[in-house]
């Protein structure tokens, strides 16, 4: 049994009363022990049922037992033969009664049992989103220690920018504030397979990397300094998973050797199951920095990516001051203010700004949450109010208070343990679409789960609202003489009824706040999703090939290998258009180099700086991005100087206002070095960040005159992605036997992906808002209508003595307008106060959006006045005659 | 003193022990196995029974301790106590009274 469950079963233990733990505690721990570990072994079905009833025989056990306890002490039978106890004040007889009570009141019991279903179901599966990525800290020893370390550009603004190699080194040497320090850089492998190369995902790492997470290899050694020496023999460290998959989890692996990227190295060691970082990685090879990378020429190469564990009484604030220090050190004067260091706790760069809008959401939960608490609640006051002279001559007639507060404790145990476990039945299937909806930047999303804490955490909110509840409801019954009620005289007030009146005012705040912050996000998704890209993502698939150095090393053979493939595909007849670029639009690459204009050439190379892509016609053809002047590239270009560039409408706005640009020449960075280029085109803008920036200054340069050893291809196509990946494969394979592909990709993936956070966003905000705005109408219908009930007599007195049912309706209403009136200033302010909160989620709408306001006024407005309606309508037709007579 | 009927469960467990010093998820195994799987009492359950039938004094505590593998001090074995053995027999025979009367009306297994 994990520790977890343990823990669990301790605490629910608690359940049963102190006199029963003295004897049996150990004993019945035990027991359930043995029995969960009989199950353990059985196949998955009958292990989950095996532990769900003996869990559910735990609680419930123990929940009988305590009322047991608590009917014993309150004193109610005598009890000095235990046997008479158990006969006639057992709980069992008494968890009968609770049921047959409830079922006498369906409609009060069904709805009181949705409504926990809902509120719990619907905060359980946020709780369990909440508790995997925010809660849980990370499955490392002492994880509050590991921290990332990051570079930062202070004239620039707060990024965080990867590390220099000199700064790595310096820190290294120097600080005292670490107990480990660490450089990665990612990247993926290839190894040779049977069905061709697979790529692997992993690391190049430095040798003190498991260190930064205290993690010790099951077989084998850990990576040393001498691993990371240049000529150093080579060596890899594996996965668990990969282990188990490629050796079987053959302890022999260790000491074989690994052909990886076509060459061989030595398994050292296989790393535990539990370790993860940045996602699982299969390979970990030593990080060789070269010596030259060390020198002063390389402190603005920032590439690699520092983790750290912070020396055991360090501070992560200590460490930032040092390391900045050190690197002000080694740089002298005149950068000193430019660069700074940031010290970030490992799990704050994992969830950065997820934590925000998930503490938003379930701060939407908890409004939820308290919005069903008070629906509970004033059903159970109408309950408890409507059943004053029942309980009334029952405490005449010498039942004690404690026994009608037992009874109705364990009616409201019985609804909101029903309740909370329907709740968790709703979360455990609302799990899976909610992560499946989330957008994939927020992490640890698979290990979201319905599990032992969420459970726990629902059965003592179950278990808290029905105490409360029965609380308020005992209280609620003690204004009666059962005189009066004997004499049949009804009174003319209903006790429960301001604070009834209260929760409703609540309510209906909490509903339009949520309204309306549901509202400002459904409209920033709208405006979001209505925004143009600047080209046509459908029919269009992408994918990446990489060429490595080894068997391409020259732009040349680079090239040739590019344009092989490009006329390959264009002979395929499912093609429509093909075409490479180096970077792709919303797919979150871009390269920037500076330029010069011919007017201000004087100003040093590379002054200006614009965005370059290496690309060929096709691009623009595949993704539909139209040619506004001049013309596109074509295969017989002229290369390097004075050859063909394009440049998007923005450059030409920015650099060439109220002049064609056609012609001009610009002198940018390419193979050839600064050479001069000839615009002979200008395309349509698009947006490259994705959808809610800005299009910037882009540059075009044909791909022959930018080689890089890797490109994404791009192809609008009627084939699916699946068939293209196939086309692709085959092609790549005549070409290259053995270089990897990837699948294509659909490339309305990316502009989805964009879209994804405003969508998980709003629809979760709307599901709230729209729950708890219903939830308020039916409280407030059910208030209305209670309150007409018992007025009944004197309408039908007011009827009679010839008020208008039209009067009567107006009274009617006027008392739940009165009460939504104060919901809705309330809900003002409150939406006002908190709507600040989501404005960096709002895309080109405003806090205090007026058509969102106005319409979240009215739809509660709306509903609110539906919901007195109905009950006045029936005031208004109070026949006098009836009412009077059976009065 | 009129002798009020136990609950079969309570029965159960009570037979159970009359053969013999148990734990009580021994006293669960044997439930399960004399009664061929069909009645499973839950732990807590389980446990709540030897409460009222202790509380009853129908058992106690047995000092006995069984080298089973599973003793250890946490453990509690189980005795029968005579009064429990009185309540047994006398529900058998409330038991077998009510079979008599069955069969006589044709309602029984005969």
């Amino acid at each position: 049994m994990s520790r977890r469950a343990g823990l669990l079963i301790r605490m629910l233990v608690f359940l049963y009363p102190a006199s029963f733990r003295e004897r049996y505690e150990k004993d019945v721990l035990a027991s359930l022990r043995d029995v969960l570990e009989e199950v353990r072994t059985r196949s998955l079905v009958p292990k989950i049922v095996g532990t769900a009833k003996a869990l559910v025989d735990f609680v419930v056990a123990g929940i009988l037992e305590r009322l047991t306890a608590i009917v014993r002490v309150l004193g109610f039978g005598v009890a000095e033969h235990p046997v008479a106890l158990h006969r006639g004040f057992g709980t069992a007889p008494r968890l009968g009664n609770a049921i047959r009570s409830l079922t006498r009141n369906p409609v009060y019991s069904l709805v009181s049992f949705l409504t926990l279903a809902l509120g719990i179901g619907a905060g359980a599966s946020i709780f369990a989103v909440v508790n995997a990525v925010l809660l849980e800290p990370l499955p490392y020893p002492e994880p509050e220690r590991i921290v990332t370390i990051w570079e930062q550009d202070l004239e620039a603004g707060p990024h965080e920018q990867n590390v220099a190699p000199p700064n790595f080194s310096d820190w290294t040497q120097q600080s005292e504030t670490f107990a480990a320090m660490a450089a990665v850089a990612r990247e993926s492998f290839v190894l040779p397979g049977a069905d061709g190369p697979t790529k692997v995902s992993g690391g190049e790492v430095t040798s003190d990397f498991f260190a930064v997470f205290a993690t010790v290899p099951i077989v084998g050694r850990n990576l040393t300094s001498g691993d990371s020496e240049q000529g150093a023999s080579p060596v890899v460290m594996i996965s668990h998973g990969f282990w188990q998959r490629w050796f079987g989890g053959d302890a022999a692996a260790v000491g074989r050797d690994l052909e990886i990227d076509g060459g061989f190295r030595r398994v050292v060691g296989v790393l535990p199951e539990s370790f993860e970082y940045n996602g699982p990685g299969d390979l970990w090879v030593p990080l060789v920095i070269p010596d030259d990378q060390l020198s002063d020429n390389f402190r603005e190469a920032r590439y690699l990516t520092v983790v750290g564990r912070l020396a055991a009484d360090r501070t992560t604030w200590q460490a930032q001051q040092e390391l900045t220090r050190i690197v002000h050190n080694a740089r002298g004067e005149a950068s000193e203010r430019r660069w700074g260091v940031v010290v970030k706790p490992l799990k704050d760069h994992m969830v950065g700004d997820v934590a925000t809008l998930l503490w938003l959401i379930m701060g939407a939960v908890g409004v939820l949450v308290v919005v069903v608490s008070a629906n509970l609640a004033n059903l159970g006051i109408a309950r408890a109010t409507a059943r004053t002279n029942e309980m009334s001559v029952r405490l005449a007639l010498g039942a004690s208070r404690a026994r009608i507060f037992v009874e109705t404790l364990t009616e409201n145990i019985v609804l909101c343990v029903a309740g909370g476990a329907m709740g968790l039945l709703v979360a455990a299937w609302a799990v899976r679409p909610l992560v499946a909806m989330a957008p994939v930047t927020i992490p640890r999303l698979n290990q979201v789960a319905v599990s032992w804490e969420v459970a726990g955490l629902v059965f003592s909110l179950a278990l808290l609202i029905g105490f409360l509840l029965s609380l308020i409801a005992t209280l609620r019954i003690n204004y009666r003489s059962p005189a009066l009620v004997l004499r049949g005289e009804s009174g003319a007030t209903s006790p429960g009824q301001r604070l009834r009146s209260g929760l409703i005012v609540s309510e209906i705040s909490l509903s339009l706040a949520l309204l309306i912050l549901s509202g400002l996000l459904t409209k920033s998704f709208l405006k979001l999703a209505s925004v143009d890209p600047g080209f046509v993502a459908e029919g269009v698939a992408t994918g990446f090939l990489s060429l490595p150095d080894d068997r391409f090393p020259t732009d040349e053979s680079k090239l040739s290998f590019f344009n092989d493939v490009l006329a390959a595909m264009e002979t395929s007849p499912v093609v429509d258009a093909v075409g490479f670029s180096t970077n792709l639009p919303m797919a979150g690459s871009n390269m920037n180099f500076g330029f010069n204009l011919e007017s201000d050439e004087d100003k040093g190379r590379g002054a200006l700086v614009a965005e370059f892509h290496a690309v060929n016609r096709g691009y623009f053809e595949a993704l539909s991005i139209p040619i506004v002047s001049g013309t596109s590239f074509s295969p017989v270009d002229q290369r390097g100087e004075f050859g063909p560039i394009i440049i998007n409408e923005t450059f030409a706005r920015t650099y060439f206002p109220g002049r064609d640009p056609l012609d001009e020449r610009i002198q940018i960075f390419s193979d050839e070095g600064y050479t001069w280029r000839t615009i002979v085109g200008v395309v349509g803008d698009l947006i490259h960040g994705g959808l809610t920036s800005d299009p910037k200054e882009e540059v075009y340069i044909p791909m022959q005159d930018l080689v890089w050893g890797f490109n994404n291809l791009v192809v609008k196509t009627a084939a699916s992605p699946q068939e293209l990946t196939a086309i692709v494969r085959n092609i790549v394979a005549e070409l290259d036997p053995g270089l990897p592909v990837d699948p294509m990709v659909p490339f309305d993936r990316f502009i989805d992906r964009s879209l994804a956070p405003l969508r998980f966003q709003s629809l979760l905000f709307g599901l709230f808002a729209g729950a708890s705005v219903t939830l308020s109408g039916i409280g407030l219908y059910g208030l209305i209508a209670f309150v007409v009930g018992s007025r009944t007599r004197e309408f039908g007195i007011r009827v009679a003595l010839g008020a208008q049912s039209g009067r009567v309706i107006r009274l009617v209403l006027g008392q739940g307008t009165r009460l939504m009136v104060g919901g809705l200033i309330i809900g003002l302010a409150l939406a006002v106060g908190v709507s600040s909160l989501i404005s960096g989620m709002l895309f080109e709408v405003t806090v205090a959006d007026p058509a969102v306001f106005a319409w979240a006024v009215f739809g509660v407005a709306l509903v609110s006045i539906g919901a007195s309606l109905v009950p006045a309508l029936r005031a208004g037709k109070t026949d006098p005659v009836k009412t009077l007579k059976t009065g | 003193m009129d002798q009020p009927s136990l609950k079969p469960n309570q029965y159960l467990v009570l037979l159970v022990l009359g053969s013999g010093d148990l734990h009580a998820y021994g006293i669960k195994k044997e439930i399960g196995r004399r009664t061929g799987g069909t009645v499973s009492i839950g732990p807590g359950s389980l446990h709540r029974f030897i409460r009222q039938l202790d509380d009853m004094g129908f058992l106690e505590e047995s000092e006995f301790k069984l080298v089973d593998g599973l003793d250890d001090e946490r453990r509690k074995y189980f005795r029968i106590t005579e009064a429990g053995r009185q309540a047994a027999r006398s529900e058998t025979a409330r038991l077998a009274a009510l079979i008599e009367m069955a069969n006589a009306n044709d309602l029984g297994n005969r």
